[in-house]
């Protein structure tokens, strides 16, 4: 009976399918403000992002804070988790890729970062420097930021669809147009880094396909 | 019969629902748009996502009897989606139904039972883990962790079970006692009530699904995907017992849980369906007792596949991630702590 044959080759495949896609949606997200760092010759020094974690992360984070205080409150908790943050984020690129003109940029070390509570949320603002600085004019800065398992999506601040007008900005004497283009993942690839092991040597990540592109090209 | 003549009035609706289900699930694959719908799917969820973390928030500051209906739509809507994913679960029950047959009623009770447990488990975790024993949430959801590895364990060994079953009723020689394939012969001649569903198999009414009906290994299904929760809904309810809202927390979660079910017996009829099908179709095609055979390898294979699965998961582990990468490992319990070298606890 060939098609009983197919249906239970289809079957099997869906089986297999399973343990990749079962994460496959995220538990909690990080709201995001990026402003690209410019020199006075126009040369990218490096990206100051704020990260914005959502209520329930955020407050779940705090009360493990508030149950460790005792030596130097939440204030001195609170050093330590952004510590614990850059050093968790450090083999990931810090979560960022950024590509001008198809190359992939190098990034340096996070020196400079601090963790705060504002509003309920716990925000980790860092500044990603890249190894060396790069002219900007003439050229266009693509960049993406997100969790490769897809455990936390990051996007950046909006309201509703809209992305608000400082979820993105330059600091510098260049002139610079932004745009943030929302995910448009090709439903094939999805399905792809879905199905790679986490062994896998290829590109991992679910997250890759989900993120937003911020866009920055200057005169 | 007054219990058929129910079946087939009650089965008239949720055969039509479920043949529309297979359908246009046959449907998508056969388009590719299968990938898309997912797409769709994780992005609704998002959604979803925010809007009940908002709404559980709103309702610590205001609870209206319209935030409150917020909050119930939201979570019955996340609970639709989330389960409309592929996931373990779906994949044993669906398994477990065109495999080893069951009625309509038993897929309905089976994927009812399965999202509600995970919810209660949820629950129970929360309650014990937090209130009872002072645990962070962080911890809490760490735990995860080890309830799902005791599932995929239960998956494989229900599978093994659902393996041995099979293999006992192949070498079990075909019964030449009932000659006349009468439907009712089996029921006229069941003067052991401990064995009435086992004794006619390979016999007359192999396409009735209640002949493979057998609460125990249905028990066991239920219990094997129920008992993995979904750290989402620990934090969910560490995030509203901190707020003060645990109740809010319980009454999201059991809602979602039936949004689940809802979802996951749309797959189960499904199945159901299918499996209909397909025995009707090997009773016009071939002889009694061939068709009693075929049944039984393809309970066999249904145990293996659902073995394989097991086991797979529990090697792979890779279900879900117990915390954020961002965070790392959730801070050790000194003394009283379980061990928690988990092998993907952290990723970062």
């Amino acid at each position: 009976m060939p098609s009983h044959a197919r249906f239970w080759l289809a079957w099997l495949t869906l089986l297999l399918l399973i343990p990749g896609l079962a994460q496959a949606h995220p538990h909690g997200w990080i709201d995001m403000r990026v402003r690209l760092i410019l020199d006075d010759q126009g040369r990218l020094e490096g990206l100051h992002q704020s990260w914005r974690m959502d209520p329930f992360y955020s407050l779940i984070i705090l009360e493990e804070l508030g149950l460790a205080e005792g030596e130097g409150g939440l204030e001195a908790g609170l050093d330590q988790l952004g510590g614990e943050i850059r050093q968790n984020l450090a083999p990931h690129d810090y979560f960022t890729e950024l590509q001008v003109g198809g190359e992939k940029l190098a990034l340096g070390e996070v020196t400079e970062y601090t963790v705060m509570e504002r509003g309920g949320r716990v925000e980790f603002i860092f500044l990603l420097p890249l190894e060396t600085p790069l002219a900007l004019s003439e050229r266009t800065l693509y960049y993406k930021v997100f969790d490769p398992t897809y455990y936390l999506e990051v996007v950046h601040e909006a309201e509703g669809n809209t992305p608000l007008d400082d979820a993105l900005i330059v600091n510098g004497e260049l002139s610079c147009s932004t745009r943030i283009v929302p995910a448009d993942p090709d439903p094939e690839r999805v399905m792809e880094a879905a199905m790679l092991d986490i062994t896998d040597e290829a590109e991992p990540g679910l997250g890759r396909y989900f993120a937003e592109t911020g866009e920055v090209t200057c005169d | 019969m007054r219990l058929i003549a129910m079946r087939l009035q009650g089965k008239g609706w949720l055969l039509g629902v479920g043949l529309l289900l297979a359908a246009v699930l046959v449907l998508m694959i056969a388009q590719g748009s299968f990938e898309s719908l997912s797409f769709q799917l994780v992005s609704w969820q998002r959604d979803f996502l925010r809007a009940l973390t908002m709404a559980i928030t709103e309702l610590s500051g205001t609870p209206t009897p319209a935030t409150w209906m917020a909050l119930l739509g939201i979570s019955f809507g996340y609970g639709v989606f989330h389960a409309a994913g592929p996931g373990h679960g779906k994949a044993v029950l669906t398994t477990y139904l065109l495999t080893q047959g069951g009625a309509v009623r038993r897929a309905l009770a089976l994927s009812f039972a399965a999202s509600l447990l995970q919810g209660i488990v949820a629950i129970t975790l929360v309650v014990v883990l937090v209130h009872g024993l002072g645990w962070v949430t962080r911890q809490a959801m760490g735990s995860v962790v080890w309830v799902e590895q005791a599932s995929f364990l239960m998956v494989a060994l229900l599978g093994a079970w659902l393996c041995l079953r099979a293999i006992r009723q192949l070498r079990r020689p075909v019964p030449h006692r009932h000659d006349r394939s009468t439907p009712l012969a089996t029921e006229d001649h069941a003067p052991d009530p401990y064995h009435g569903h086992e004794h006619c198999c390979g016999g007359h009414h192999h396409v009735d699904p209640q002949q493979a009906a057998d609460w125990r290994t249905a028990l066991a299904t239920v219990v094997a995907i129920g008992i993995r929760p979904c750290s989402g809904g620990v934090l969910l309810l560490g995030a509203a017992t901190l707020l003060g809202q645990f109740p809010v927390g319980v009454a999201a979660v059991l809602v979602m849980s039936l949004g689940t079910a809802l979802t996951v017996s749309g797959l189960a009829l499904a199945s159901v369906v299918a499996r209909g099908w397909a025995e009707r179709r090997l009773a016009r095609q071939s002889s009694m007792e061939r068709a009693g055979r075929l049944l039984g390898w393809a309970s066999l294979g249904g145990g293996l596949a659902i073995m394989a699965l097991g086991i797979s998961l529990s090697v792979t582990g890779v279900s879900q991630p117990a915390s954020a990468p961002l965070l790392g490992e959730p801070p050790s319990r000194s003394a009283e702590s379980p061990p928690r070298a988990s092998p993907f606890g952290g990723g970062g």
